[in-house]
């Protein structure tokens, strides 16, 4: 059998165009229709530099080597999930067989919203698509260190949630300050648990930025700190609300300014988020980081209505050249005050949060807890409890149990989920242990 | 819909001079058109062809007679 030619661009198109919110909702069954009218009418899918992939369906058991779905994850999700997250995964994996240089998972229901525990559907996300897809990876392949660079006008809380007490992977989210936009959070001193702090890392511009303002960060910060981190592959949560047409917020960056940054980037495999400019954007955003990513020039890639694109104020760019100072200055101390944070902890580190499922209307609480070990890389043990108007309460307690754990963890992982299961507090009780790729419900 | 596609296709095959005996439909697609937070309309596509498909049958015994005549 003939070898396949390595192509630059591996292409995953799902546009799940019987899933949506609901019919008029942003996150609506056509989000894509207009973006593959574009695709198809300007023939990429022809191109020989780029090869279609029809996406594969992502199993429960991949899902659940994320998640943590009270009562489980098979009654929160519909099929679209599965090939969403199974796209993001036929893309990844099309690069590590080098059949492609790059990929880009063209897909929908989109993911960065969604946490470790999954009750419902939040900021139109039930399942973390990248997150699913870089676990597959680090199991299928030995993956270690991942960067993920979440580039939606949203702050990717959810990515952020499930690798914030992991070193290996370093999170660097920039998006609409949290004070003017959905969800309200990805400050900069949101960095990570003390085992893990400053692999997160929270950009938020003021309302208003362009492309020059994005372009400072990625020039000035986000690539600088790559080259540091040294990842063995760079991930784009490749939303694209920062568009100036966006109808949910208000940034004011154009279809060049984000196939502009494709290209500098140079991410291994791009996943679409948000975006819900679904005629003025997307079909134009979509084709400029299509061609920048199979290497191809995109310069002519231009909205007709480019005029109205706003353009960037003073004090913005002060703002953001003052965010980037700072940032630059905590990155070059970044060893001492994980030290310290840790000397800090001690033996434990807690914290406890309301989460707010915004689709779903439901409020969970939950208390999320970190035991450091000398020997490998703890433990985490999460009580959590929600209620909403439409769904009965619900309450579960996990014990995470890391790939490295050592022996002393596991027993005292198993320790408390028996103790925790005696109490019974709870309604379900789960263990997830990384090694042996399992969840468990005890 | 349907029927509007399918007249359509039959004008464009009379002006051609092209028999049409079935037609057939090749995709259908369905899809709310929002303006804001409404629905203002629908998108509708309907593909609809000329059933493929041998269009005379000829027997070796036409094509003797034709050849006759033809002589």
């Amino acid at each position: 059998m003939a070898l396949k030619e390595r192509k630059p661009l591996g292409l995953v198109f799902f546009p799940a165009f019987d899933w949506a919110i609901s019919p008029t909702h942003p996150e609506r069954e056509e989000r894509l229709l207009f973006t593959r009218d574009q695709v198809i009418e300007e023939g990429l899918l022809d191109l020989p530099q780029i090869r279609e992939y029809k996406p594969c369906m992502a199993s429960l058991a991949d899902m659940e080597r994320v998640h943590i779905g009270v009562p489980d994850v098979a009654s929160l999700i519909k099929a679209a999930h599965r090939v969403s997250a199974g796209g993001a995964i036929t893309a990844a994996e099309a690069v590590f067989k080098r059949e492609t240089e790059k990929s880009f998972a063209l897909v929908r229901p989109p993911g960065h919203h969604a946490m470790r525990v999954v009750h419902g559907t939040r900021g139109f996300c039930t399942i973390n698509i990248e997150a699913v897809m870089v676990e597959y990876l680090r199991h299928k392949y030995g993956l270690r260190r991942v960067a993920i660079v979440d580039t939606d006008v949203h702050h990717g809380d959810g990515t952020q949630d499930i690798y914030y007490h992991d070193p290996d992977t370093l999170f660097i989210s920039f998006h609409q300050d949290g004070r003017t936009l959905y969800p309200g959070s990805g400050f900069p001193n949101e960095t990570g648990s003390p085992g893990a702090l400053l692999s997160t890392m929270n950009i938020p511009l003021p309302p208003g930025t362009t492309d020059e303002g994005m372009h400072m960060v990625l020039d000035e910060l986000v690539l600088p700190v790559l080259a540091d981190f040294r990842p063995d592959m760079i991930i784009n949560s490749a939303g694209q609300d920062n568009h100036y047409s966006d109808p949910l917020a208000n940034m004011a960056v154009t279809a060049q300014g984000y196939a502009r940054l494709a290209e500098k980037l140079n991410a291994d495999v791009a996943v679409l988020e948000g975006g819900y400019s679904i005629e003025d954007a997307l079909p134009y955003v979509n084709v400029g980081i299509i061609l920048a990513m199979a290497g191809l020039d995109y310069s002519r890639v231009l909205e007709p209505d480019l005029d109205r694109a706003p353009v960037q104020s003073a004090s913005t760019t002060a703002t953001i050249q003052k965010l980037i100072k700072e940032w630059r200055e905590t990155w070059t101390v970044r060893e001492r005050m994980k030290s310290d944070a840790l000397a800090r902890a001690g033996d434990f580190w807690n914290r406890e949060r309301d989460i707010y499922y915004d689709d779903s209307q439901i409020l969970e609480r939950q208390r999320e807890t970190v035991h450091y070990c000398k020997r490998c890389n703890g433990l985490l043990t999460i009580s959590t409890k929600s209620a909403g108007n439409r769904s009965v309460e619900k309450s579960a307690f996990a014990v995470i149990l890391g790939q490295d754990s050592c022996p002393v963890c596991r027993e005292r992982g198993k320790d408390a989920l028996i103790h925790a299961k005696r109490a019974g507090i709870h309604q379900h009780y789960f263990l997830q242990d990384r090694r042996e790729d399992s969840l468990e419900r005890i | 819909m349907r029927r509007l596609a399918a007249d359509h296709l039959l004008e464009l095959a009379n002006a051609a001079g092209i028999d049409v005996p079935e037609i057939e439909t090749t995709f259908e697609e369905e899809f709310n058109l929002v303006r804001g937070f409404s629905t203002v309309g629908k998108i509708i596509s309907i593909g609809v062809q000329i059933k493929p498909g041998i269009i005379t049958e000829l027997s070796v015994e036409d094509e003797i007679r034709g050849d006759r005549q033809w002589l």
